[in-house]
């Protein structure tokens, strides 16, 4: 029997309410290997991540540390070797550095602030050189800026002898020097026989340091193999999916676009900028046409489309509204011009969950006034809402709570319908919901567009861009990269400009096939 | 790393920049009152100022604990007048001290626990939690005395309430003890320092292996025993009691904990700060007392003290959010 491997992940699979978040996956990593964990927003990699760290359970599935099945429990998991720096670093803000990065629950009762401080010292000094830490390990961590926090997880992860590190997105926060230093030394520990496992968006970052690839997709394995096994196209490939053979018949589509004849452009974005976040943005939202933004977490698309609704400001540029420039102080002033942002968060930040369907319906609408019930009228449009969209509820006085997650989503969108919205702009619309759901969504935004209204829809599932776009716009770092009409653009070309920024693809071939 | 450095490091730790500005609005009452009533500084005065200080310094002690974990109990003046009404009608009935005290003590930390366990298992929002149980709690002891008066204490509490040592009492060396026992706790165990942690991040809190429910049994359980030892002190130096004993205590002793820098949202605070609290609310209520200042006055006074304090801790924390937001961020 060969000597067991590091860590071994046999057939976990994990549900979330009805839905798999991991389907049947299986794993390996060995001492001194770094491996690439990759995949879309909601492919499963947290999920693997927060079950190998103990704070969530699997379902199913075996995992061996060296050999040895890995007890249930976040302490079990660091004593049996397992570091994590998560995304949102999980540190405390109100305690000062030595005690974030030394202060962690010890078998023993007893706790030394002065131990704690000298270990937090010997860990700063073993991680990096000069680090700037060292000066201000009782400063408070709320007082630090990011990067500095960054550090202060790291050196948290570093502080035990850990066999195996996890680092979920680590350098997504990080200026290019600090992301090398930080590449740079995991490297270090993987040659003294640690091993990383990092989760990365940067397929950057992911070349130039990974052993191996793991891609989940969905849930599920997508792609496990070496650098030297696949290209970048494979990659890419496995990260989005194969292309579906219905790209032949999306012209159609298209053609009914130019039945409505001159297009006329309601919303025109030029040179936006806001630092670090998107640069010289210019852009044009037509009547009666879906525009599709994505690009990378990370890329900037969140942040400009808050900047076209006032909760974040562009630095310079200019925003106009039917030829009229305007400045919004926020979706109050944007929604009086008929400009409409939803958010991805739906359950926080768009809906009222306790109350009843109908208030959710109508309330965006200026005819709510505070009375004992609903007038006739607004019940009417409520109504005619529920049978519009096709939500699906136990009458129009259920709580909002009891319905499921894509009727929760129609009722959104219903609301900003009967506001008549002219401009939405709908941050992942289809996130969360099932596929039943998400045909039936698209399916009433196109509708909705054909009345005239511009859409600027932000998805990250290539499936989706490329099904419900009359237009494509493509985000990477701040840029944008790509903007042309979907039958001009392959899939290759999507995803080239997705992951590298360039429009045009390394392989030829492709964009011809699209074309015939 | 040189020792004075360390030491410089640990003081400008243990001394947050919140006391001082307490010690400051310390010093400006102390210069007022001994302008206005200048017979506050006597020895005696100030012996019954420490006096009336014991009992809610011990049990803000507790108090503490239950928000530096992200807690609120308002049902301590409830367990404050049954542990007191227990003492004192055991103890009438005959029982001796040795019986009666670790009943009571007992009686405290099982209220406590209650609390903590409607928290954490049945994931009761804890201001709900305790303002169910602090009803039921005194409505429970008002049936049981059935309104009456309990006039008379066992000379064994008697004896623990009458001053000596220069007309210091019990009390104050208990809450001494309660003070180096808890400044131990706090800084130097792994629950106590669970406590600033779980408080000021659950999340981060599991995923570093924190339990999700040690942390809340230890802090309430904590409130009622120090609010039990408190009670013993509160019969004796009260000399009788009734059902409707201590009520709205709660809010002084929260108001004290919030007035010594404690984040009401948990994860901040500091024994020192309560201290402050406490001797700040207590002889601004001395001072008003002495000066014949009607009760309603007192009150004003005391909100408004406990406002400008909490004032004062806020002002910098707003100030540094302001900058940061300003600032672009690495």
């Amino acid at each position: 029997m060969p000597p067991s491997a590091l860590l071994e992940i046999n057939g976990i699979w994990k549900y979330y309410g009805g839905t798999a978040a991991l389907r049947d996956v299986s794993a390996s990593l060995q001492r001194g290997e770094i491996l690439a964990l990759m995949g879309h927003n909601g492919a499963g990699k947290s999920t693997l991540v927060k079950i190998l760290a103990g704070s969530t359970r699997k379902d199913s599935g075996e995992i061996m540390v060296e050999g040895r099945s890995l007890p249930r429990g976040v302490r079990e998991a660091r004593e049996a070797g397992i570091a994590v720096i998560y995304q949102d670093l999980s540190l405390f803000p109100k305690l000062t550095v030595a005690e974030n990065i030394a202060g962690e629950p010890t078998g023993r009762w007893s706790y030394s602030l002065r131990a704690s401080k000298r270990a937090a010292a010997s860990t700063l000094q073993r991680v990096e050189t000069n680090s700037p830490l060292l000066a201000c390990l009782d400063r408070y961590v709320e007082e630090l800026p990011l990067a500095m926090r960054q550090r202060v997880a790291i050196a948290r992860a570093l502080i035990y002898d850990s066999r195996i590190l996890i680092l979920d997105e680590p350098t997504a926060a990080l200026s290019l020097q600090d992301a090398d230093h930080l590449l740079a030394y995991v490297r270090k520990l993987a040659r003294g026989g640690v091993g990383v496992i990092f989760v990365s968006h940067r397929l950057s970052d992911v070349r130039r340091i990974a052993d191996r690839y793991l891609i989940l997709r969905d849930g599920a394995v997508a792609l496990s193999a070496t650098p030297a096994e696949v290209g970048g196209n494979a990659l890419a490939r496995a990260m989005f999916g194969e292309p579906e053979e219905n790209d032949a018949n999306e012209p159609d589509r298209a053609a009914g676009l130019t039945r409505s004849n001159t297009p006329q452009d309601i919303l025109t974005v030029r040179n936006g900028t806001r630092r670090g976040e998107f640069n010289n943005i210019s852009l044009t939202l037509r009547a009666g046409e879906i525009a599709v933004l994505t690009g990378l977490t990370g890329s900037g698309r969140t942040e400009f489309a808050e900047s076209l609704v006032g909760l974040r400001r562009f630095e310079s540029g200019e925003l106009r509204i039917s030829g009229k420039p305007l400045s919004f102080s926020g979706p109050r002033s944007a929604m009086r011009h008929g400009l409409v942002y939803v958010p991805e968060d739906r359950l926080t930040s768009g809906l009222f969950v306790r109350r009843s369907t109908a208030e959710n319906l109508v309330g965006a609408t200026k005819h709510l006034r505070a009375r004992f019930s609903f007038s006739r009228k607004e019940t009417a449009r409520a109504d005619a809402g529920i049978s519009n969209f096709g939500i699906r509820c136990q009458g129009a006085e259920s709580p909002l709570e009891t319905l499921s997650g894509g009727n929760q989503q129609k009722v959104l969108l219903a609301r900003w319908h009967l506001a008549a919205a002219r401009v939405l702009i709908l941050d992942e619309p289809t996130a969360g919901v099932d596929v039943s759901a998400k045909s039936e969504i698209h399916k009433r935004l196109r509708e909705w567009a054909t009345t005239g209204a511009a859409l600027l829809v932000i998805s990250s599932e290539t499936d989706e861009v490329l099904d419900l776009a009359d237009r494509i716009l493509v985000f990477h770092a701040g840029s944008l990269v790509l903007d042309g009409p979907r039958k001009e653009i392959s899939r290759e070309q999507l995803m080239a400009a997705m992951l590298h920024g360039s429009a045009v693809a390394e392989h030829a071939p492709a964009q011809a096939r699209s074309e015939a | 790393m040189s020792s004075s450095s360390s030491v410089l490091g640990r003081l400008r730790l243990s001394f947050h920049r919140h006391e001082t500005k307490l010690a400051c609005l310390l010093f400006v009452l102390g210069i007022a009152i001994a302008a206005a009533a200048p017979r506050f500084f006597s020895s005696v005065n100030l012996a019954l100022l420490a006096r009336s200080m014991g009992v809610l310094l011990i049990v803000s002690v507790g108090m503490l604990n239950v928000i530096l974990a992200g807690g609120i109990d308002v049902s301590a003046g409830a367990i404050l007048a049954v542990v007191s009404v227990v003492l004192v009608r055991l103890g009438n009935h005959g029982l001796p001290a040795s019986v009666v005290l670790p009943l009571g003590l007992l009686a405290g930390a099982g209220l406590g626990a209650v609390n903590a366990a409607l928290i954490a298992e049945l994931q009761i929002p804890p201001i709900v939690a305790t303002l169910g149980t602090a009803g039921l709690f005194r409505g429970l002891l008002l049936e049981w005395t059935q309104g009456e008066w309990e006039s008379s204490i066992p000379p064994w509490l008697n004896s623990i309430g009458s001053p000596r040592w220069g007309g210091l009492d019990a009390s104050v060396l208990a809450a001494a003890l309660v003070m180096m026992a808890a400044a131990w706790i706090l800084h130097c165990t792994q629950i106590g320092r669970a406590l600033f942690r779980f408080g000021d991040s659950p999340l981060a809190a599991a995923r570093t292996g924190i339990s999700a429910r040690q942390p809340i049994y230890f802090a309430y359980v904590s409130l009622g025993l120090l609010t039990a030892i408190g009670a013993v002190f509160y019969a004796a130096q009260l000399g009788a009691v009734q059902g409707n004993a201590a009520n709205g205590y709660e809010l002084t002793v929260i108001a004290a904990v919030v007035l010594g820098g404690a984040d009401i949202l948990g994860g901040r605070g500091s024994l020192l700060g309560t201290f402050l609290g406490v001797l700040l609310l207590s002889s601004l209520q001395q001072a008003l007392v002495l000066l014949h200042v009607a009760a309603f006055w007192q009150n004003i006074a005391t909100g408004a003290i406990v406002l400008l304090g909490v004032i004062l801790s806020s002002a910098p924390l707003l100030h540094r959010k302001l900058l940061l937001q300003q600032s672009p961020s690495a």
